[in-house]
């Protein structure tokens, strides 16, 4: 086994120098760590679970094969999704069903997920899907730099990251884009 | 959402709890889809 050393985990930068060495196995460990937000961020953008699957799938293919480039001391989460979101890019405009961006129903929680927060119950359950048909009329850019901070929690440095966009102006994409949501969240509360 | 305007950093809790209640549909397994490519293309391309 390649993915522990004296009972603890191996971390991402010593799996990327063995997967980039050719151990498969390493870089298996890897994409058992970040199926899941890559499959989510392709989701986010192909809006389709299949295209989505395909996606991560391919993009963590491409991944390997570009470990050469990665660099120590860089995260490896931020870099995979670059590659991820590209890939889904590439794929978004043959996608043809498109799954809705949805809440989930309070009876579809596991017994493990936490109760909505102060701030979603102060939402509602109207609030929040008229946030996300805000977050849906954003500009793609806004909506990914939005998709990134918010949603899939990336921090502003591997938001800035995985877009390729200096942090400078993740923070004032974000600004503009919280302007532009409020704005439309205190329109639909007007009438 | 209350009487008072909101503001930016109100907005961003929102939707940071919104990201926390999505109905994501389940991430399927991938690692042996992909180590199994990987593998195979190995071994065609040592083969070649």
């Amino acid at each position: 086994m390649t993915d522990r050393v004296e009972g603890r985990p191996l971390e991402d930068v010593e799996l990327a120098r063995l997967a980039r060495d050719g151990d498969v196995h390493a870089y298996g460990e890897l994409v058992e760590r970040y199926r899941e937000v890559a499959f989510r961020t392709a989701w986010l953008i192909t809006r389709n679970s299949a295209e989505a699957e395909d996606a991560a799938q391919e993009a963590f293919v491409k991944a390997f094969y570009a470990l050469g480039r990665f660099r120590a001391g860089e995260a490896f989460r931020p870099w995979v999704l670059r590659i991820v979101s590209n890939e889904a890019k590439n794929r978004r405009r043959s996608v043809g069903r498109r799954e809705r961006l949805t809440v989930r129903l309070a009876q579809d929680r596991g017994p493990g997920d936490a109760a909505p927060s102060p701030e979603a119950a102060a939402l509602g359950r109207e609030g929040r899907e008229a946030l996300l048909g805000a977050i849906e009329r954003l500009s793609e850019p806004e909506r990914l730099v939005v998709m990134y901070r918010y949603l899939l929690e990336l921090s502003e440095a591997e938001t800035a990251r995985a877009l390729a966009i200096r942090p400078g102006t993740v923070k004032s994409r974000l600004s503009r884009a919280l302007s532009k949501l409020r704005h439309q969240l205190e329109g639909s509360t007007d009438g | 959402m209350g009487e008072r305007p909101m503001t930016n950093e109100q907005v961003a809790a929102a939707v940071l709890a919104l990201g926390r209640e999505l109905a994501y549909p389940p991430a399927p397994s991938m690692r042996s889809a992909v180590t199994s490519r990987l593998e195979n293309e190995r071994a065609a391309g040592a083969s070649d």
